[in-house]
């Protein structure tokens, strides 16, 4: 194979690569600069940070995602290492459960809760029974809904992050430690958790990218009616009410850099661990 | 105090039968070797009385005290294991005083005590290297001064030198054995590999699908194997049945099994004057140099057999293809079943 | 032992609150009226029976089907040229790609959505609307992932050793890429093609934005339902999760009968 044919082999992709990757990022960008009459400008950037509508959603998405990101976290290490400890015929069905979740995500998520949790959900219904009102504390489609929601999602991708880690971590340093004297909360506060803490780490940016970049299931819950950072994306872009691609454009600048940063801090981390 | 007492010690993973009662009684300050191939249990064993494994039945006892239900930590037992298991955040210093730490002893004496140890295993100026810096020997070192700094009464070491290649492995095989004779500390080791269970050990039991096959001084288990199995795995025993020695002058026996050193069994150009011998006319096979060992294989029409001579001459002193004779003393012939 | 039994209580529990959701939806996918009671108020296939009678679920179905399999399929073609190429003849094409990889995560679903539309609504490639566009964004979607799988399972084939073995038996390095690499390839890729799967049936964001009713993909037929009502929703989803099961069970026991056998 000659050299030409190498470099045809190559090329498809990275056209395919330019055409619906790199030239609308381009675009993106250049258009986020631009006024909806298309003259050169930053105001759209000035407005985002000026404008309350648009602060509160950058205000919205980030504490969502913080908070998801942390209590999914959390729930996601308690059960990683729970599936580790639990023998293996228990863990293998774990798993290939937690892989069924992790599907579960957008359109059909926020339908399931809206029949669990929403106004006449099951659950809500059963507490209404047993004399205690849910929709007094608990609003599905308010901030802490979202997150309730959010959290659902995140705990099946934290738990397949992180549980290669207990594979590598238990074993043989938790014999030797007990060997040594260590008991089980020494042999964590010393060798286990300084050593998950790289897999918690990037396992956290991961989560908290994706929870902020997660528009399906806001947008089925709340049908766009909640002010979140890719919903509001959305609606601008397809024009429901205001039509403002460039206002969308900038927003989208925004937000992508902030997932840039996450991405790359998250997986560089992955990737020195390996 | 430390010996080491097991009673009836059995072990089953759902079906899988691995420790079939186990027996065994280890006197204080002795090396013994749990010997056997991959499978036979040695290394579960190992971890049962350490207490990693729990038994499904059975005594474990250390001196006079029952141990089978406590937890490792209380066993004061020291292990190293086959691949370091060194702690990868912590620097060598830092894993050797790790033991101490937990018993929350005065730093003075963490400081000393590590000092010492690091002394001993012969680390000195790679104190605050971490494992992934250390070579494979210097690894297993300072996993043994990790496990020793302890004091503890019974070493465990389960197949320590397999990750490492020929040359470290016989230097630290020998520096074990001196610091255990040193500290006269009880010690069980698990291998595969004969020849190292031949030098070092006091007494080696020798495993075969999770029970003891034979026990005794690595003497005794070379010289008198009990069956079939310990005469396959140890040295390099011709084992034989009745028919194979139909070309031999001299042999009565009608049934049995035999085993037979290959370094007992004398070649020469004539047959031997000594009447008492065993003999048989054979062909030279193939030679084999081993080193310090020519290992002649020669056969008959009914059997074949391997021979190892010293390897004094630099000339093999017989060719392949060559017609010799084999000759052994009747009493060199061991019956094995 | 007692860390075992609590390990495995919490694991159980975990496993309940996974399927909850699931178990909800089906059980009012099959229920007459579930709006104040504690318990359906009765049973009921009839929501199923409209489900697949209406022929606009079974287009859906199809749509998705088909264009999240051309769009790995794509994928894998155009990839694995470039994968191969940087294992063995140009090594700054993986640096190049290894970053190239990592972009669709910064610049996902609803960012995507605005750039494509922009370039494609108009002038010269006015795909925007039609399956082309999405086609083009979920190539870009499951790169990462492809990628991942090919190149690991590259790695692990040892590619360059066998490629100058096969040199020195005689073969072109057309042939041993069909005969030697390929055939192992497939095996490993699978895990990434599942995953990609999973994801591409999945979305919702870019499908809704860019083509929308011209191409109803399952999703979006998903989110349209709801206005009919949530039990003909809820027997969507199931059907919905149903398939993606029973597809990776499908595959997953596909790929261990081959490994058995080879």
């Amino acid at each position: 194979m000659t050299k030409k044919n190498h470099y045809l082999l190559i090329a498809p992709f990275f056209i395919v690569v330019c055409l619906f990757l790199l030239l609308p990022m381009l675009f993106v960008l250049i258009d986020s600069f631009k006024t909806e009459q298309d003259v050169w400008s930053i105001s759209n950037y000035i407005e985002i940070f000026s404008n309350p509508f648009y602060t509160q959603s950058f205000g919205n998405s980030l504490d969502i995602a913080f908070k998801s990101m942390l209590i999914g976290l959390g729930i996601s290490l308690l059960s990683a290492h729970a599936i580790h400890s639990s023998g293996k015929r228990l863990g293998k069905i774990a798993l290939t459960v937690t892989n069924m979740a992790s599907n579960f995500s957008g359109v059909p998520l926020a339908f399931a809760f809206m029949i669990i949790l929403g106004n006449n959900g099951v659950i809500t219904i059963l507490f209404k029974h047993l004399g205690f009102d849910l929709i007094s504390i608990f609003n599905l489609y308010s901030k802490i809904g979202l997150i309730v929601v959010y959290v659902y999602f995140q705990i099946p991708l934290g738990i397949l992050l992180l549980y290669p880690a207990f594979d590598r971590i238990e074993g043989s340093y938790k014999e030797a430690a007990f060997t040594l004297g260590a008991g089980k909360w020494v042999f964590w506060k010393r060798i286990g958790l300084p050593l998950l803490f790289p897999s918690l780490l990037s396992t956290s940016v991961i989560l908290f990218a994706n929870a902020i970049g997660a528009y399906a299931t806001a947008y089925a819950l709340t049908s766009g009616a909640f002010n979140l950072v890719p919903v509001r994306i959305g609606t601008l872009v397809s024009g429901d009410i205001f039509l403002k691609p460039n206002m969308a454009s900038a927003l989208s600048v925004i937000l992508a850099s902030i997932l840039l940063a996450l991405n790359t801090i998250g997986r560089r981390r992955l990737h020195e661990e390996s | 105090m430390g010996t080491v007492t097991v009673k009836a010690l059995s072990k089953s993973y759902g079906d899988l039968n691995v420790l079939n009662k186990i027996n065994l009684s280890i006197e204080q300050g002795s090396f013994v070797t749990l010997l056997g191939p991959s499978g036979c249990g040695k290394s579960t064993l190992l971890r049962c009385i350490a207490g990693l494994i729990e038994v499904d039945e059975g005594e474990i006892m250390f001196g006079d005290e029952e141990v089978t239900h406590l937890l490792p930590q209380k066993r004061n037992i020291g292990m190293v294991f086959q691949n370091y298991a060194l702690f990868p955040n912590l620097n060598v210093w830092e894993n050797i005083a790790f033991g101490l730490k937990v018993q929350k002893l005065p730093a003075e004496e963490v400081k000393d005590r590590t000092r010492e140890m690091i002394q001993l295993v012969a680390l000195e100026g790679k104190e605050k290297s971490l494992p992934s810096q250390l070579s494979g020997g210097q690894k297993q070192r300072v996993a043994l001064a990790r496990a020793l700094v302890l004091k503890p009464k019974i070493l465990l070491l389960d197949e320590p030198f397999s990750a490492l290649d020929a040359k470290i492995r016989k230097t630290l095989r020998l520096q074990i054995r001196e610091i255990q004779r040193a500290l006269n500390i009880t010690t069980i080791f698990v291998t595969h590999d004969q020849e190292e269970a031949l030098i070092l050990s006091d007494e080696i039991f020798v495993m075969d699908k999770g029970e003891i096959t034979q026990f005794g001084s690595a003497k005794s288990i070379y010289t008198q194997p009990a069956n079939d199995f310990v005469a396959g795995f140890i040295g390099h025993y011709n084992i034989l049945s009745p028919e194979q020695f139909e070309g031999f002058s001299k042999f009565d026996h009608k049934e049995g099994r035999f085993a037979l050193r290959p370094e007992v069994i004398k070649i020469s150009h004539a047959p031997s004057e000594l009447h008492t011998r065993v003999t048989a006319q054979m062909q030279v096979k193939d030679v084999i140099l081993l080193g310090s060992i020519l290992r002649y294989i020669v056969s008959d029409r009914h059997t074949k057999l391997l021979v190892d001579c010293l390897y004094e001459d630099e000339t093999p002193a017989f060719k392949i293809g060559e017609q010799i004779y084999v000759h052994f003393e009747p009493e060199k012939l061991k019956r094995i079943g | 032992m007692k860390n075992r039994k609590s390990s495995a209580l919490m694991v159980v529990m975990i496993m309940v609150y996974m399927v909850i959701p699931i178990f909800f939806t089906v059980i009012y996918a099959v229920s007459t009226k579930w709006q104040i009671t504690l318990l359906p108020e009765g049973f009921t296939l009839k929501h199923f029976y409209s489900l697949f009678t209406n022929i606009r679920f079974y287009r859906a179905v199809g749509r998705s089907l088909s264009v999240s399999i051309i769009s790995i399929a794509l994928s894998f073609t155009l990839l694995l040229p470039v994968i191969y190429m940087g294992k063995v003849h140009f090594p700054w094409l993986t640096r190049i790609m290894r970053f190239v990889s990592m972009i669709p995560f910064a610049i996902s679903g609803v960012i995507l959505a605005v750039g494509l539309i922009k370039l494609y609504s108009s002038g010269p490639l006015a795909i925007s609307g039609t399956v082309f566009i999405l086609i083009g964004a979920y190539f870009v979607v499951i790169m990462p992932f492809m990628y991942q799988g090919i190149k690991t399972s590259l790695d692990n084939l040892e590619v360059k050793t066998l490629v100058d073995a096969a040199k020195l038996l005689g073969a072109t390095e057309w042939e041993t890429f069909w005969k030697v690499i390929f055939p192992n390839l497939i095996k490993g890729v699978s895990v990434s093609v599942l995953l990609s799967f999973a994801i591409l049936m999945g979305e919702f964001v870019l499908s809704n934005i860019l083509v929308g009713g011209n191409y109803e993909t399952i999703q979006v037929f998903m989110f349209w339902s709801r206005g009919v009502s949530g039990h003909y929703s809820s027997a969507i989803v199931t059907s919905y999760f149903i398939l993606i099961v029973a597809i990776t069970a499908l595959i997953l026991h596909l790929n261990k009968y081959d490994t058995e056998r080879g």
